[in-house]
């Protein structure tokens, strides 16, 4: 059953998405002709306007792209289990968890898809050149490797983060007898500051264990350069805290919507 | 005639207002039942504890000896007062949905019923009225071959040649093993179909008997019975 919810999760937003990498990539191939004319051409005033149109029209729709992903997702979780959608989605014989976490992994594979969107439109407008083997062979061969990596998952954690808190406003919202919206609204507030407060303890943490093994604490705190491995350090701390709390968010929202549910 | 629902002390409230206040019931299969109440009374809250759509703060619902979840709703055919479909999605689509999900769902029967009432399969559901949404969404709950179906409302606010299609439909095509539960208000277009009634009030249940019983015992209709009980 969780691959048919995945298949109907993906069919109901594709003609959108899919229009939305089209047209990036359609204002990318411009930007591409716009540049190439602008070289065969000279710098004249027309050329540069195209150009520089084509450029921000691209860099544009890469931006919306990516936000009406997001945006589209959460509204869709919020009609699809919250509102007159709901009576449909949890008469089905499927168990919530599923109905959960399909709408987490369908956006990720659509931003996944974003991201390359985003990838080949810049090659294109930029008129660069470069090869995906080229950006394997940045993130996975370069002495700084271990590093870039660590940036991506922190980013993929983020973005699964942001998700998960959206879902569990929706989810505390539904509870409400008569104010689902401003219960969401609040809940979200809340929730924005615990994350805030538990990130700030988990840096700081860090931040003893990296400065534990200085013997001048005063001198550190006073140098232009971090010590070694702090930025490393807050990242994976602020990793660690926010893995937890996708873990707790996502739980919520499961037990919401297996035990709680009403649609009123 | 096999036990079908048990509801067991059953409470419900939105905020801190009480609308089931502790329903205990027990419904056969192969009847069609009635419950009928004016509105506001909860007949639609109780039918949405059956389908699993809204949780109960107290009490039991077994459906088939099954608690309310995943295995009942495989059995349970749920018509809500609402259009549940997305609006972009074509009729074909709907049909094809109900197809994945529900193993009881039987197309031909789906098919055969659409093209009687000449909607198109490529139609979107938001270009359809009001109505005709009404008649796809009770074409495909009716074509499953469920052990209970769950009709709230489902001739609340159409015109009467309607509620007679929406009636010969519920009629035709469900399983005599099966229950059907019609909630209304509008008794007189359905008493005609109905083996019992139960009558809501203020969250409890007012009466609970055949529709035989009650113009044997009564003397009157279920019709002037209710206009009785609910007297204002």
């Amino acid at each position: 059953m969780l691959g048919k919810l995945i298949k109907w999760e993906f069919r109901a937003n594709a003609g959108l998405f899919f229009g939305m990498y089209f047209f990036a990539l359609i204002c990318a191939a411009l930007s591409n002709i716009a540049g190439a004319i602008r070289e065969k051409t000279g710098n004249g005033t027309i050329s540069i306007f195209f150009s520089s149109t084509c450029m921000i029209m691209t860099l544009l729709a890469i931006v919306a792209m990516f936000a009406v992903i997001v945006i589209v997702s959460v509204t869709r979780y919020y009609d699809n289990l919250v509102k007159d959608q709901g009576y449909l989605m949890h008469t089905i014989p499927v168990k919530p968890w599923q109905l959960h976490i399909t709408k987490l992994i369908v956006p990720m594979v659509w931003l996944a898809g974003a991201v390359l969107v985003a990838l080949l439109s810049v090659t294109a407008a930029t008129r660069t050149m470069f090869s995906f083997s080229e950006i394997f062979d940045t993130i996975f061969r370069s002495e700084d490797s271990s590093k870039i990596i660590g940036l991506i998952g922190y980013m993929i954690v983020a973005v699964i983060s942001g998700f998960s808190i959206f879902y569990v406003c929706i989810n505390l919202g539904s509870l409400s007898a008569t104010s689902k919206g401003l219960m969401g609204f609040v809940s979200y507030i809340v929730i924005y500051f615990i994350n805030q407060a538990l990130n700030l303890v988990a840096m700081v943490v860090a931040m003893l264990i990296v400065f534990s093994g200085e013997a001048d604490v005063w001198a550190v705190l006073n140098s232009d350069v971090p010590p070694n491995g702090f930025i490393e350090a807050t990242f994976v701390a602020a990793g660690i805290v926010s893995v937890i709390c996708i873990v707790v968010y996502n739980l919520i929202s499961m037990y919401i919507l297996k035990n709680k549910v009403n649609l009123e | 005639m096999s036990m079908l629902i048990g509801v067991k002390g059953l409470h419900k409230k939105y905020g801190k207002k009480p609308v089931l206040k502790g329903l205990n019931l027990e419904l056969k299969s192969g009847r069609i039942i009635g419950l009928l109440g004016p509105n506001g009374s909860g007949k639609s809250t109780f039918i949405k504890c059956l389908a699993g759509v809204l949780t109960p703060n107290e009490g039991e619902i077994t459906i088939a000896g099954k608690k309310v979840g995943i295995e009942t709703k495989e059995i349970v055919s749920y018509l809500p007062e609402r259009t549940y479909f997305s609006p972009n999605m074509k009729v074909k689509e709907t049909i094809e949905f109900f197809k994945d999900f529900y193993k009881d769902f039987r197309e031909e029967r789906a098919m055969d019923l659409l093209s009687k009432l000449d909607i198109s399969l490529d139609s979107k559901i938001k270009h359809l009225s009001k109505g005709t949404r009404e008649k796809v969404q009770l074409v495909l709950v009716m074509s499953r071959e469920a052990k209970l179906y769950l009709l709230d409302e489902p001739i609340g606010g159409v015109d009467p040649a309607a509620r007679d299609y929406i009636l010969k439909t519920i009629l035709t095509n469900y399983s005599e093993e099966a229950s059907v539960i019609i909630s209304t208000h509008l008794i007189s277009d359905v008493e005609n179909v109905l083996d019992d009634v139960i009558f809501i009030q203020n969250g409890e249940i007012a009466l609970s008997s055949s529709v035989d019983d009650i113009r044997e015992k009564n003397g009157k209709s279920v019709d002037a019975l209710f206009r009785e009980v609910f007297a204002c």
